[in-house]
């Protein structure tokens, strides 16, 4: 009995092992697909500043603020990656999913395009993963190409049928979706200037680079005075109207010839700099440093570090608590 | 007029020459108000009337300036910080023998009055004429390496302070063929003026040498800029080697501070690629 029982199950036992094979392969690709969904959620919702700052140059801002339109779309992927990785594959989902994912696609072959046209700098890497990775325009596509397309084509093949807890998933997808944008909202204020950026204790100032082939360039080749000894470094705006506060205590610092000596980095033009002199007359050093590489350093300005014979010691939001406390006495 | 006013200009500007160096020999430096080194940030006007022979200097540790020249009755310090203009006595400068100044310990300086910021030029008065500071010019187009040092003393002073390896420079001369270096510069950007000046002083040193040194000014933003946008340009300085007509590479931005270590680099680069 049992001889034939196996026997006569065999054939759609047989059937059935290449269909479960095609499932797991097909949820796997989903699952795939959303973790990437929120990894890059994570990277963007650390640092919403510079997210919407990038929907802004992409000329995405239209009908609602850049900042709500962030929020939302951080909303979208946070749902969609938890739904994929819950295997809530329903076509509603995946049809989302596609848009998106080709969305993706279509802005970052833009940009390649654009870079090999001559039409943007090729060194403009798209900030689809925040500041935290650097990538040329050609490796933004790419990588997105081959992290997104394969997990997006299996997701859609043997779809599940009726799904167990659907309510339930659903409900988990859509708390994903809100914390996501609460998370995005409340980033700011949270201590996580370290891990948004690539500026942290431990890195290297021959590190901290900029461009791409003979363009590329360093901090230590900008500013070789703070690649050797101590030094209190200061990432600042001098766009801001805020920025006299910030020079006056910075001066304050400077003119008492406290140690260790600091250095004061920021992106500005040459108009900008001969202004600052005759209007603000800084006693510090004030170095230029183009916003490419200057960027990925902060989430707000001023920031600052502290460098120890070229290797980030400390960093702080705002100033340093030598500059910050000699300014308040 | 007198034969004596006649001459009197001749005679300061005799004096001018002649004192400075003179004064340097016999007085310590001030310790705050030296270290002056020639800038090319300003042309000076005094009366409306450009004056191509005032020398204008700027010193890091004074975070001042220092108007010199024979139209001028003293050398005129200008403050930023303390927003006024103090004129000093001739004979309390002293040029060091790199071209740069000190004001003399026992310098006295007489208050001129304030100056003012008017868009983004310097204005002020000092012995009863009205001195203006304009931005210089930019410098664009096509532009050879000596048009260059001429346009700007401050070029001039950063390729004299310069020394190429010498060894890397009789390296790149016996290199045959022909090479051109095609720099695109603005003379706005900071980084131009410390490191395009270094490659002036290597062109010089190949001079004759089946080296070409073309330099392009353009202006900022760069984008838009024809010349800039035909060779792929993004920013400034961008040097472009051409070996017998063709693109072989372009100089590292990490060795722009010893340009002649850059053109080694890139030429053997080009070398490799052949070799291939």
């Amino acid at each position: 009995m049992a001889v034939a029982s196996i026997s006569s199950s065999t054939p759609a036992a047989a059937a059935a092992r290449p269909r479960r094979g095609l499932a797991v392969a097909a949820y796997l690709g989903g699952a795939l697909l959303g973790g990437v969904l929120l990894v890059a959620v994570w990277a963007k919702a650390i640092d919403p500043g510079a997210f919407v700052e990038q929907i802004r140059s992409e000329g995405l801002e239209i009908l609602l603020p850049a900042r709500a339109i962030a929020l939302l779309v951080l909303a979208l992927e946070a749902g969609l990656g938890v739904a994929l990785l819950l295997n809530l594959r329903r076509r509603p989902v995946l049809l989302v999913a596609t848009a998106l994912v080709l969305f993706f696609l279509f802005l970052t072959g833009r940009a390649w395009w654009r870079a090999e046209q001559g039409i943007a700098a090729p060194t403009s890497a798209c900030g689809c993963f925040g500041n935290l990775v650097e990538r040329t325009p050609r490796q933004a596509f790419l990588s997105d190409l081959f992290l997104l397309l394969p997990g997006l084509g299996l997701a859609w093949l043997a779809r599940p049928g009726a799904a167990a807890q659907l309510g339930a998933r659903t409900l988990v997808s859509g708390a994903a979706a809100g914390g996501a944008a609460l998370f995005a909202a409340l980033a700011p204020g949270l201590p996580l200037d370290d891990l948004a950026t690539r500026l942290s204790p431990g890195v290297e100032l021959t590190s901290i680079c900029a461009g791409v082939d003979a363009d590329r360039v360093c901090l230590t080749h900008l500013v070789p005075a703070v690649a050797a000894g101590s030094h209190l470094v200061v990432l600042a705006d001098v766009r801001d109207p805020g920025f006299a506060a910030t020079a006056e205590a910075l001066d304050a610092y400077a003119a008492r010839g406290a140690e260790p000596p600091l250095a004061v980095l920021a992106d500005f033009t040459a108009d900008e700099h001969r202004t600052l002199l005759w209007t603000l007359a800084p006693a510090f050093d004030l170095h230029e440093v183009p916003a490419a590489m200057l960027r990925p350093l902060y989430r707000t300005l001023p920031r600052s570090f502290r460098v120890e014979e070229g290797r980030v010691t400390e960093t702080w939001a705002g100033l340093p608590p030598e500059v910050a406390q000699g300014a308040g006495g | 007029m007198t034969r004596t006013a006649r001459f009197a200009p001749l005679l300061a500007a005799f004096c001018w020459a002649a004192a400075a160096p003179l004064a340097a020999q016999s007085a310590a430096a001030d310790a705050f108000l030296s270290g002056f080194q020639i800038s090319g940030d300003y042309v000076v006007e005094i009366d409306g009337q450009e004056q191509p022979k005032a020398e204008l200097y700027y010193s890091d540790r004074a975070r001042s300036f220092l108007v010199r020249g024979s139209a001028l009755p003293s050398p005129l310090l200008i403050s930023p910080a303390a927003r006024e203009v103090q004129s000093l006595d001739l004979m309390k400068v002293a040029v060091r023998q790199d071209g740069s100044i000190d004001v003399l310990a026992d310098a006295v300086l007489a208050p001129e009055g304030a100056f003012r910021v008017e868009g983004d030029s310097i204005l002020f008065r000092a012995s009863g004429k009205g001195f203006r500071l304009k931005p210089r010019p930019w410098l664009l187009g096509a532009r050879t390496g000596e048009q260059m040092l001429d346009s700007n003393p401050e070029y001039r002073r950063r390729a004299e302070a310069y020394a190429p390896d010498a060894a890397l420079v009789a390296k790149l001369a016996a290199r045959p063929g022909q090479v051109r270096v095609l720099t695109f510069f603005g003379s706005w950007c900071p980084h131009c003026k410390k490191h395009v000046p270094m490659l002036i002083k290597v062109g010089q040193a190949l001079a004759d040498r089946g080296w070409t040194f073309d330099f392009y000014g353009v202006p900022s933003p760069i984008a838009g800029e024809p010349e800039a946008d035909k060779h792929g340009v993004h920013g400034v300085p961008t040097a472009i080697v051409f070996v017998d007509g063709r693109e072989v590479g372009r100089l590292p931005a990490a060795l722009w501070p010893q340009p002649e270590a850059g053109l080694d680099q890139v030429l053997a680069g080009a070398r490799a690629a052949g070799a291939r």
